[in-house]
């Protein structure tokens, strides 16, 4: 049975959280960051003057400093990694203080220098109040940028955990937490999962503050908000959902928010383990979220009025919502010229198309709807086909499969055996498998194409959903054949015109027809022409760039008084 | 977690469903696809139905080219004979371990022999065989089916494919002769009942189609000479290559790539018919043996193209006329608008009046060796 | 943000009205109408180019008469009691045998030339099963489906006809008669008239449409309506000049076979023209998938339930009876007949219906008595409600 002062104090923390979201919802955010400040001031002074009434060994700290060491002792279980420390304050004042912090996630310097030292030698002969020792530590002694105050032990060990230090003053309530984080951390890296031959490179570390100015150097705009959650009560994740204040739908960021707060799980350790939570359709094949670790690629999403959620130690952040264009835009599309984007998405297309319905087609045209084929072909495939004791649909089980587990293989191998595993996987199986009169020629070709096409899609997500369904085209194929791919295509499509996450139609801009998005869709027009923000992510402002014309032309002359030679 | 289960159960039990639903998937090995299908009389009233299918060696023939020419023979023949042409295909399936699949067909041969029952019997069948190509060309022949279908062909690697290769280009010969299996069976329902065919010959090695063979009422009516082929090529703007020999003071002078485009015109006059059939016609004169100045010879050369075309075209289209075979559907026109009117028609056309006239223009191209 | 997927745009709205009419005739046109009507089968298709607007015009008219309402809850307020159970239950009936009927022809079309040796019934229900699929997520999602796929499907009909252009050898077919007989073509246009059934769930739709986008909508479906017109004059073309017009009345799928004819060198398909079939086949499945809808919109209501449970449960209820009445079918002549006679009936639902109703209106308008408030749908709309 919880306590009626607890219950009072949920209580108050409910409202004030509601309140909080209320005023985060009419962008009253500096408010509520006023009444945060003035409450845990009053909570200090009523610390302060409450102390010895209170009793010993609470929630709170009281001034003990032997309390405090046993407190933190006891909080890491003698952990090597935590590092108490007794000191006297001042030269002349010599009042006993602590200094406590985890090694490895706070940096040595200010710990030294910018706090231990700047305390010890602090000048001053007359014994003071703790008070005024206290006071003095934060507003003249320690010099590092940040400093909060708190007494309450749960927040002084989060703190601690995650690499400030906090400084005990014997007899003062009060605990000051100096930002000394230094996490050890990657250098900024240049991106691997989706690479691009030209434009920016840069993708996100491990660190979810490197995150956030990582993107302001993006968007240099005030416009950029970044609202921090906990999550994970345990791991206690600290991540940020990012967005532009005034562009992103209002309806969808307080949903997105809310759907975070909801999330209740002992550890979080990923961008994928929180995301799964946020979608409505969790058991849907299709991604409802894009995963990237580009930071120009989240900053451009934000400026399509998307909403990005950054995890501290996942570089990847999550993207939302997603329609299934979205899933087959690159960086490298807006990077190169409007034409060579144009075609590249234009091959995606049809890399897709061929990937979904080369083997199936196979299947429906060598087995049941052998008319439809050209003459020609049929009698090729017919004669390649002579002594293979296989069907057709046998066969492309066989392939697939076969490629499926070399794909498998490479992916778990160091890169330079991967190459190899290709070459073995490519020449050796390819040549060995038509010799042994497994597969037909024609087969190793459509299969190399299907394996080509599923694999260009550019989201790795995305790649998944076609996979499987390749499956169940294959199935379609070999019962009814062409019919039976049609129906399946026609399901696909009935799946896909279903699913709404975030209450955003999947197949925007394609059903509902929405004809001005198609400037960036399997087409990417020329930038100046793409004058507005997709519809698909319901931006509050449409507009996007104003309408330009191509400049007029000119003719350079010689400069007067130039002669030529 | 119930939900799901039952969707699991589901999508199972449809995938089960599907698979059973295969009744149609029979691997193209378990197939005999034929490329050529003829008809031919039996004895004692019965329709022969030959099918002609290729061996192993004729099916890699395609994928290696023509550089490999072995001894044995690319295609087999199969046989089945019954009083109708449905029966004749059941029989024929009895006699082979493989689906007869008729849906890559490619040419259809009719015997000129078959009676116009038989034909009508074929023709019948052929209209309610669903996944059989329509598309596949129908050919007359006068000669044994089977020594049609058995000859071999220098041009085409795969001798079935020298028609369909022949026919997809159609530009490439003298007279485009293309008719398809669709052509025979529209013929069973238009009121004239008209149809013509190209007739098929096999010759030494490979094939020759020249001449035209017209059916009345399902039976052979007449079969033209290959220089009235020629002619009616000009009429129904079928030619592309045409050539007509002249004699200029007793040398032999060429006009090439004759082309004509028709124009039809019908007038009853006085319950007389009178038809009319206007040439535009085109070609080319590469030499003249004397070397004049290019308009008077020009003239002389378009004036006896003419005379020759107008006279050699109605002498054709009177005796056709003469027997009812109506190359341009006219009957079927008339009857359209008037639709009790065919016997009108029929005897108005025996006696129709037929005027041809041809606009000609030929061009000098001088010589050039 | 729920509100607004829950509406559809004046062009799903005339794409949905399109498809809820021309997948049950597509197959068997110009049949009827050539053989009855003869030489005056293009007099014929202009009446019914006639009624199919003025039709458009009357039922437009209905849904106009309360915006915000379904056709039920219009019927329920206008005509309260057993009117209403009457009409419900004849349109039950009515929306019931148009998909079995829709399903036995694309059935029989499919053993026909694509399927030979599978039973039909296997394909029924597969036919049935996704359309029943289709219409899980309620109207948005069916929408959207038939929007992505119909563009297309109409992209490559047309693309067919063109190319069917090569292969029209009777140019004579083309030209209408000069001698117009009244009584055939009349005939022949009345028993033509199924191309154009279906058209009736024009105000059924309507108030998922949103109210300022309402003109748009009315005027977009005149535009549809007249492009589906288009669309079936060059489909009679292009069957009247491939196949003579004797053939034309002896084949069960005149359309079908003229598409047999094309064959288009240097694709993976050659055979085009009968893969066309087969997409012609889905607008089939998008008829019966909005049947499916229609009908139960229609029996919601009576049966005053409004989840989507209940909604899910209805529709796998109808795809059952569909199926299960499309296996009493043992051949398409069958199901020509069930359409045949089922013709009049649809006729004097949508003319009669909608001049009875809108008669009544005008009449209460000029003549305003007190009466009783008669009980609206539970949902106001009728229509059911997602989660």
């Amino acid at each position: 049975m919880p306590s009626p002062q607890l219950s009072g104090a949920a209580g108050v923390a409910r409202r004030l959280i509601h309140l909080r979201r209320w005023l985060v919802k009419r962008r009253r955010k500096g408010q509520v960051t006023d009444l945060l400040r003035a409450l845990e001031a009053l909570d200090s002074t009523l610390a302060v003057a409450l102390r010895g009434v209170r009793r010993r060994g609470g929630m709170r700290f009281d001034g003990d400093l032997n309390a405090a060491r046993t407190h933190l002792k006891a909080m890491l279980d003698q952990s090597p990694d935590l590092i108490v420390r007794s000191f006297w304050l001042g030269k002349g004042w010599r009042w006993p203080a602590l200094i406590a912090f985890v090694d490895g996630l706070s940096d040595n310097e200010m710990i030294d220098q910018d706090t231990v030292q700047r305390l010890m030698d602090a000048p001053g002969e007359d014994p003071p109040t703790p008070t005024d020792v206290f006071d003095a530590a934060r507003t003249q002694l320690i010099t590092a940028g940040h400093l909060t105050t708190t007494a309450v032990w749960s927040k002084i060990e989060t703190k601690v955990l995650s690499g400030n230090a906090a400084v005990f003053v014997a007899g003062n309530a009060s605990v000051i937490l100096v930002d000394t984080v230094k996490y050890p951390a990657r250098a900024i890296p240049a991106t691997n999962i989706e690479p691009a031959v030209r434009g920016p490179q840069e993708a996100f570390n491990e660190v979810g503050l490197t995150h956030m100015d990582q993107l302001r150097r993006w968007i240099r705009s005030p416009l950029l908000h970044f609202d921090q959650h906990t999550v994970g009560v345990i791991s206690h994740t600290p991540i940020m959902v990012a967005y532009l204040d005034g562009i992103v739908n209002q309806d969808l960021l307080a949903r997105v928010i809310d759907r975070v707060e909801g999330v209740n799980r002992d550890v979080i350790t990923r961008a994928n383990d929180l995301a799964e939570y946020l979608v409505e359709h969790r058991f849907s094949l299709f991604p409802q979220y894009r995963l990237s670790d580009r930071v120009d690629w989240v900053a451009r999403e934000l400026a399509q009025g998307k909403i990005a959620i950054l995890v501290d130690n996942d570089p990847f952040s999550v993207l939302l919502p997603m329609t299934l264009m979205d899933f087959y835009k690159t960086s490298q599309d807006y990077s190169v010229s409007w034409w060579d984007g144009t075609l590249v998405r234009i091959i995606r297309l049809v890399a897709l198309l061929l990937g979904l319905y080369l083997m199936p087609l196979y299947i429906a045209l060598t087995s049941v709807n052998l008319n439809l084929m050209p003459t020609m072909l049929l009698l090729t495939i017919d004669g390649s086909r002579a002594g293979v004791p296989f069907p057709p649909v046998a066969e492309v089980v066989i392939m697939y499969v076969i490629i499926e587990i070399l794909r498998e293989a490479a992916n778990r191998l160091p890169k330079e055996l991967a190459v190899t595993l290709g070459t073995v996987g490519a020449v050796v199986v390819g040549t060995a498998i038509v010799r042994a009169g497994i597969v037909d020629d024609v087969m190793i070709v459509s299969a190399t194409l299907t394996a080509l096409g599923l694999f260009t899609t550019p989201s790795f997500e995305m790649s998944t959903p076609w996979r499987w369904l390749f499956w169940v085209m294959v199935i379609g194929a070999y019962a009814l054949g062409v019919f039976g791919i049609l129906l399946v295509t026609v399901g696909i499509v009935a799946y896909l015109a279903g699913l709404e996450p975030f209450g955003i139609p999947y197949l925007t801009p394609f059903g509902p027809l929405r004809t001005q998005s198609w400037a960036d869709a399997w087409i990417r027009a020329p930038m100046p022409n793409l004058l507005r923000r997709p519809t698909s992510a319901r931006p509050e402002i449409r507009q996007a760039a104003s309408s330009n014309t191509p400049p007029d032309r000119f003719h350079l002359r010689p400069p007067k008084g130039s002669s030529t030679p | 977690m119930m939900r799901n289960r039952r969707k699991l159960v589901l999508t199972a039990l449809l995938g089960a469903l599907m698979l059973s639903g295969c009744a149609d998937n029979r691997p193209l090995n378990h197939r005999a696809l034929v490329l050529g299908l003829g008809f031919a009389p039996a004895p004692h009233g019965q329709i022969s139905m030959i099918f002609q299918i290729p061996t192993l060696t004729g099916l890699a023939r395609p994928s290696m080219g023509n550089s490999k020419s072995g001894s044995s023979p690319t295609t087999f023949i199969l046989t089945g004979s019954g009083p109708t042409a449905a029966r004749a295909f059941t029989h024929a399936q009895a006699d082979i371990n493989k689906d007869l699949y008729l849906g890559q067909l490619q040419t259809l041969i009719l015997s000129t022999h078959l009676s116009a029952s038989q034909f009508r019997n074929i023709a019948d069948t052929l209209i309610r065989m669903g996944t059989l190509d329509k598309t596949a060309y129908a050919m007359a022949t006068s000669a044994p089916v089977q020594k049609v279908l058995t000859a071999k062909s220098q041009t085409t690697s795969l001798a079935p494919l020298y028609v369909s290769t022949g026919f997809w280009c159609a530009h490439c010969q003298v007279v485009d002769l293309k008719r398809q299996m669709w052509d025979v069976e529209q013929a069973q329902f238009a009121p004239a009942r008209n149809l013509w065919l190209p007739l098929i010959k096999p010759i030494g090695v490979g094939f020759q189609i020249q001449s035209v063979v017209f059916y009345q009422g399902n039976r052979v009516a007449r079969i033209l000479s290959h220089h009235q082929t020629s002619v009616l090529g000009y009429v129904l703007g079928r030619t592309s290559k045409g050539t007509i020999d002249l004699s200029w003071h007793g040398q032999s002078v060429s006009v090439d790539s004759l082309q004509a485009k028709p124009r039809l015109s019908a007038e009853w006059k006085r319950s007389r018919l009178y038809l009319g059939v206007n040439l535009a016609v085109t070609g080319n004169v590469y030499s003249f043996p004397i070397p004049l100045s290019v308009q008077p010879h020009l003239a002389w050369l378009t004036k006896a193209v003419k005379h020759e075309l107008t006279v050699q075209c109605r002498q054709l289209l009177q005796s056709l006329g003469r027997q009812g075979l109506d190359p341009f559907s006219w009957g079927n026109a008339y009857v359209w608008q008037h639709p009790h009117a065919l016997k009108r028609w029929l005897d108005a056309y025996r006696h129709a009046v037929w005027k041809v006239t041809a606009h000609v223009q030929l061009r000098q191209l001088g010589d050039t060796t | 943000m729920r509100e607004t997927t829950r509406h559809i745009s004046p062009l799903q709205y005339a794409i949905l009205e399109s498809t809820a009419f021309m997948g049950i005739g597509i197959f068997e046109f110009p049949r009827l109408l050539v053989l009855q009507a003869g030489n005056d089968a293009w007099w014929g298709l202009i009446a019914d180019w006639a009624m199919a607007f003025v039709e458009a015009w009357l039922l437009l008219k209905v849904a106009m008469v309360d915006p915000e309402e379904t056709l039920l809850g219009k019927t329920r307020r206008i005509w309260p009691g057993p009117a209403y159970w009457a009409f419900g239950l004849a349109d039950t009936l009515v929306q019931l045998i148009l998909p079995v009927v829709a399903l036995t022809q694309f059935t029989y079309v499919i053993v026909t030339f694509f399927l030979p040796d599978t039973s039909p019934w296997i394909i029924e229900l597969v036919v049935t099963a996704v359309s029943a699929y289709i219409t899980w997520w309620d109207l948005p999602a069916l929408v959207r489906t038939i929007q992505v796929v119909y563009i297309p499907i109409m992209a490559v009909s047309i693309a067919m006809l063109i190319l069917l252009v090569p292969h029209v050898a009777d140019t004579y077919a083309l030209w209408p008669s000069g001698h117009l007989r009244l009584y055939p073509t009349m005939l022949g246009a009345l028993h033509t008239f199924y191309i154009f059934v279906g058209f009736e769930a024009i105000p059924l739709f309507w108030p998922y449409v949103r109210r300022q986008d309402q003109p748009r909508a009315r005027r977009y479906t005149y535009w549809m309506l007249a492009l589906s017109c288009l669309f079936y004059a060059a489909v009679l073309a292009a069957t009247l000049g491939t196949e003579n017009p004797w053939y034309l009345i002896h084949l069960e799928w005149p359309g079908v076979s003229a598409l047999r004819l094309i064959s288009v060198v240097g694709l993976l398909i050659d055979k085009l023209g009968v893969l066309a079939v087969a997409f012609w086949g889905i607008l089939s499945l998008f008829f019966i998938s909005v049947r499916f809808w229609s009908l139960a919109h229609a029996l919601l209501p009576m049966l005053r339930q409004r989840t989507l449970a209940w909604y899910r449960g209805v529709i796998l209820g109808l795809a059952l009876a569909v199926f299960s009445i499309a296996l009493l079918v043992p051949n398409v002549q069958v199901s020509d007949r069930w359409s045949a006679q089922a013709v009049p009936f649809v006729l004097l639902f949508i003319f009669v219906y909608p001049l009875a109703l809108l008669a009544t209106v005008a009449w209460r308008r000029h003549h305003p008595q007190p009466q009783r408030q008669p009980p609206r749908i539970e949902d106001g709309e009728g229509r059911p409600a997602r989660h």
